[in-house]
């Protein structure tokens, strides 16, 4: 049966982090994803109607990286008039889960300096990083849009009416929302006639900014934007206090909280605390369950903890939205964003706490 | 005990040795030991130099995620003198030496409001993001929990660090020499919060730095510590020329008769002005006078690309040449580890990604990539 509306831009969205795992120069990243783009956009033909790769992708490598740090590309459908859905991929520099007590880029804010917002609002200094980096991104000569940033190239395409969705999952489902009030923001500069409309759909993404951001930001595209998360996933309970002070029950029963998960959610907190983090409106709550078939009794509440949220982040989004991608495709979201990558950075996250002394070492 | 190097000279060499990590691969705590150890063998070995002088906080080692090398570091030294002088030495990132960045739009094209202070009405500092980013990483930075000041941010330090009349100096050399300028007027723009009292004399000895953000924020800056700045830079150095559009201009033919200039140098040129352009980035302290460096042929190979001459000669006058013009003497260990990530290793690293860039952007053709 074909896909809705939000279960394709979902689709799209999550292939735009086919390269997690891949190494190798910004030209050949691209040269990589741009066919397994294609390939899966052609597989799925029969779900999500007839998709062109029109943009991208565009690979961002900070200095001496070997990985795709960022990752943008653009698809349009056959449909009139037009959709253009702009993915980003979960920035890869850091996993999601490496940034949970990644001082510097929630610790500092950064005021929302388009459009007109009430005095106040601000972004953390990690969702503007990574959105002045898709502000600049451009294709590699061997793409579509080669040495075209992703606003030009939308200004040529809105000669005619046009819709631009802008999706994204993770940290993407953070930036997704901020390029599309960017675009809105600047419309004036790239679609004089605003033939555009814009729309977001972000899933599975931590708050991007403060109360007063999140307030701009609903008044602005609220209304158009579907934001989606899964009950049972910690990223999205970043960095509001609220829903932080909820991650060390999340999976109890069974996942009794230990010292490290009390540990780790109490080092989020305090980094976060003066932040005033809010959600923008989120769209589509899909309730989780645990799944109680990867707890495993012999690893520490820590590591099953890391475990389902992984599943929680990846696998469950599909099963609860009814997607599918592919076994090959699945195995490499998980590697680099789902189970294995969280169960990977455990031993960083426990060294990190450990140096900070917020727990004990060899605390269990 | 009586030294023999000037303030100038003592502070010049503690912001080289923040660079004693080098290249070295690690945890942060293993990076932050190995350098307090070094650190506090040449403190002791130049003793005749620089006088007394003892490591009050850090090393703080920052490593971004994925990294095992130490890509941002700093620490506090003090003097035995009465009133005391505290030096706070800020490294050049390493992740990004500042040869890596010159092709980096990201940390140049976009610019961030000044956050700090209250600049004059009309005026609107800002800084690049990669200043904003670099001194981000140092408002949050803590050494670890074997160090002095563990788990204590740099401005907490300072508030229980001046109890009474002191000199307090922000340095660093490099992409430090750019931080330290950012450092510095964020730690005047809160001096209230961290010294109440108003006991530390604030200064900033700046060398080898790249332009820290725009127009304004020099202005902004000149207002409140330009009187209170050493600025260091040497004339042939090439990063000091790095963001102003008019000093720029000036790169492809630095070195010229000796290195003529060559399709790389200006398409390497052109494009830091292209992504410069409409920052209005200038210098602080602007007016200051360049120390006159002279070029080392002896390092100029006949056969080599001129490229390559140019990158070994930037690298030579970015470290070496410092050295001379501020008759400065480093241990052979402390000079290869700064001139391993400022010098012309550094730059010769470089190389083969700034053509890279270059190429992918077509900004030179392929047969010269």
């Amino acid at each position: 049966m074909a896909y809705t509306q939000q279960q394709t831009v979902f689709f799209l969205s999550m292939l735009s982090n086919l390269a997690i795992s891949q190494t190798g120069t910004v030209d050949y990243l691209e040269q990589y994803l741009a066919e397994h783009i294609d390939a899966h956009l052609k597989a799925q033909q029969g779900d999500i109607g007839v998709w062109t790769r029109v943009w991208g992708p565009a690979v961002y490598q900070a200095p001496r990286s070997t990985v795709t740090d960022n990752v943008m590309y653009v698809a349009r459908s056959n449909a009139t008039p037009p959709q253009y859905v702009v993915c980003v991929a979960g920035t890869n520099f850091n996993s999601v889960f490496d940034i949970l007590i990644e001082d510097l880029f929630v610790g500092q804010q950064v005021p929302w300096f388009y459009g007109n917002p009430p005095s106040g609002a601000a972004i953390a200094a990690g969702t503007f990083i990574g959105l002045s980096v898709l502000q600049i991104l451009t294709p590699g000569a061997a793409m579509p849009g080669a040495g075209q940033g992703v606003k030009d190239f939308l200004k040529a395409q809105a000669s005619q009416a046009i819709q631009v969705i802008t999706s994204g999952h993770s940290l993407g489902g953070a930036l997704s929302p901020c390029l599309a009030l960017w675009l809105l923001d600047t419309q004036r500069t790239w679609d004089p006639q605003s033939r555009a409309t814009i729309t977001s759909e972000p899933s599975a993404g931590p708050t991007a900014g403060n109360a007063t951001f999140a307030q701009y930001y609903d008044g602005r595209l609220g209304a158009v934007t579907t934001n989606i998360h899964n009950s049972l996933d910690i990223v999205p309970h970043a960095w509001n206090d609220t829903d932080l002070a909820a991650l060390p029950n999340l999976y109890n029963p069974p996942i009794v909280p230990d010292a490290i998960v009390n540990g780790l959610v109490a080092a989020a907190r305090q980094l976060a605390k003066n932040g005033s983090y809010t959600q923008i409106e989120t769209g589509l709550q899909l309730d989780g369950t645990v799944n109680t078939t990867i707890v495993d009794p012999k690893r520490l509440a820590f590591e099953n903890y890391l475990v389902q949220a992984g599943y929680q982040h990846i696998d469950a989004y599909f099963d609860l939205l009814h997607v599918t991608i592919g076994s090959t495709a699945m195995v490499v979201l998980r590697e680099g964003l789902g189970s294995p990558a969280a169960l990977r950075v455990a031993p960083a996250l426990r060294a990190r706490l450990e140096r900070r002394g917020a727990i004990a070492a060899g605390a269990k | 005990m009586a030294s023999s190097y000037t303030p100038e000279q003592t502070t010049f060499y503690f912001s080289m040795l923040t660079n004693l990590a080098g290249e070295r691969t690690g945890t942060p705590d293993e990076l932050e030991e190995f350098v307090a150890g070094r650190l506090d063998a040449h403190l002791q070995a130049d003793i005749d130099k620089i006088g007394v002088w003892k490591r009050v906080w850090g090393p703080a080692v920052y490593q971004a995620p994925l990294s095992n090398v130490a890509d941002n570091a700093m620490y506090v030294v003090r003097s035995a003198d009465d009133p005391p002088r505290i030096v706070v030495a800020i490294a050049g990132t390493n992740t990004a030496s500042a040869f890596d960045i010159l092709v980096e739009d990201l940390f140049v094209e976009q610019q961030v409001p000044w956050l700090w202070g209250r600049p004059p009405a009309g005026m609107n500092p800002r800084i690049s993001a990669g200043t904003f980013i670099g001194l981000t990483v140092l408002q949050f930075l803590s050494p670890g929990p074997s160090m002095p000041g563990a788990n204590q941010r740099l401005a907490a330090f300072l508030a229980s660090a001046v109890g009474e009349p002191l000199s307090l100096t922000i340095t660093g050399h490099s992409l430090g020499g750019t931080l330290s300028v950012a450092t510095a007027l964020w730690l005047a723009n809160t001096q209230s919060a961290w010294d109440p009292r108003g006991l530390a004399a604030l200064s900033c000895q700046p060398s080898a730095g790249l332009t820290a953000g725009n127009a304004d924020f020099a202005t902004y800056y000149d207002g409140l510590l330009g009187s209170r700045t050493t600025r260091i830079y040497n004339d042939i150095d090439t990063i000091p020329h790095y963001w102003n559009d008019a000093d720029l201009s000036k790169l492809p033919s630095l070195y010229e008769p000796a290195i003529a200039s060559d399709p790389v140098i200006e398409a390497l040129a052109a494009a830091a002005r292209a992504a410069a352009s409409g920052g209005g980035y200038t210098q602080t302290n602007r007016t200051t006078p360049a120390l006159a460096g002279t070029i080392e042929s002896s390092i100029i190979k006949p056969g080599a690309p001129a490229f390559e001459n140019y990158l070994a000669q930037a690298g030579y006058q970015h470290v070496q040449e410092y050295l001379t013009l501020m008759g400065i003497s480093m241990s052979a260990e402390a000079l290869a580890a700064v001139d391993s990530v400022a010098g012309t290793a550094a730059a010769l690293r470089a190389a083969a990604r700034l053509r890279a860039t270059l190429r992918r952007r077509q900004a030179i053709p392929s047969a010269l990539a």
